[in-house]
């Protein structure tokens, strides 16, 4: 079993990803802001984040690179409907390690998680 | 995708790309000072259609004095500003109808959102629920794609319209005051010569 922050301003998506991250045997930490996610990281200590790239306050890929300076192996993916290119380059060149464009399947929820994780 | 977006599978395909050579290979990091902040990002994305040319006033009405070309003209000037005036005046309307729909769109989407919450123990209510937020969710993208093209035309509109009114020419002169006889002329008065400014 793994700990999982899921980052997202909108409360059924992190239920839904909760939902689909419980049924895998993980343990979720939710956060609805940039600023939370970045406590919710320094203190529960993740073993993969999912971020939703739209936050309130401080966005996404800047929450990405705050957690990657501290944790140069934060293992993170985006969890987004913003799939613009310029986004995407953006947040690869952070250090994301997947981005999965809203709405998706849960398998491909899934799968990221898999790959977070392995 | 033309607007810049990309899919799911576009995107994975860049990560494996990066995965394999490098962040790099992706192509080069944006300046962090020239990106719009994600949540401005997301108010133009997705949909918003290609930027449209303003649209050229409704066809000028016959001048009512064949052979008088500089009257002619003059009525025309006057017409072609205030349909630009109009013309942006309906397109401010409709930005502001827009984003008042765009607004109820949102509130709708949290209340099912909020109905969703509540009902997750249902599954087949869920998916109903689910797939109405999928179709807000799309018709609030196209709604945001067409406001940013609105507002686009009204700046264009009001650019057109300051030209015409500022535009410091001689013949703009003759032009407004030739407009002026038609004015008297349609308030019901006699046709009054002017003597010219």
């Amino acid at each position: 079993m793994a700990r999982i922050l899921v980052v997202d301003d909108s409360a059924f998506l992190r239920h839904r990803c909760a939902a689909i991250l419980h049924e895998m045997g993980h343990e979720v930490v939710e956060a609805a802001g940039g600023k939370q996610a970045l406590d919710a990281y320094r203190t529960h200590a993740p073993d993969a984040a999912l971020l939703d790239a739209a936050l309130p306050g401080i966005d996404g890929i800047d929450a990405l690179e705050q957690i990657r300076a501290f944790d140069p192996a934060a293992r993170v993916a985006i969890v987004t409907s913003v799939s613009q290119q310029e986004v995407v380059i953006e947040a690869i060149h952070a250090g994301a390690l997947d981005f999965i464009v809203k709405p998706f399947e849960p398998d491909r929820l899934r799968s990221a998680v898999t790959k977070l994780l392995a | 995708m033309s607007d810049g977006t990309l899919s799911q599978s576009d995107i994975d395909a860049m990560l494996r790309k990066a995965a394999a050579s490098g962040a790099d290979a992706v192509g080069p990091r944006p300046r962090r000072d020239g990106r719009a902040s994600i949540p401005a990002l997301v108010v133009q994305s997705a949909t918003i259609p290609p930027t449209r040319e303003a649209e050229p006033p409704p066809p000028i009405a016959p001048s009512p004095r064949e052979g008088d070309r500089e009257e002619d003209h003059g009525m025309r000037a006057a017409i072609g500003a205030r349909n630009v005036s109009e013309d942006a005046n309906n397109a401010r309307a409709t930005d502001a109808a827009q984003s008042a729909l765009v607004r109820e769109v949102s509130a709708r989407i949290d209340l099912i959102e909020r109905s969703l919450l509540a009902v997750s123990g249902d599954g087949a209510a869920a998916r109903r629920a689910e797939e109405q937020v999928r179709a807000l969710q799309q018709q609030i993208r196209s709604l945001t794609g067409h406001v940013a093209s609105l507002r686009r035309r009204v700046d264009d509109l009001d650019r057109r319209l300051a030209q015409i009114q500022r535009r410091p020419h001689r013949r703009n002169r003759r032009t407004l005051w030739s407009a002026s006889l038609y004015v008297d002329a349609a308030a019901g008065g006699a046709w009054r010569p002017r003597l010219r400014p």
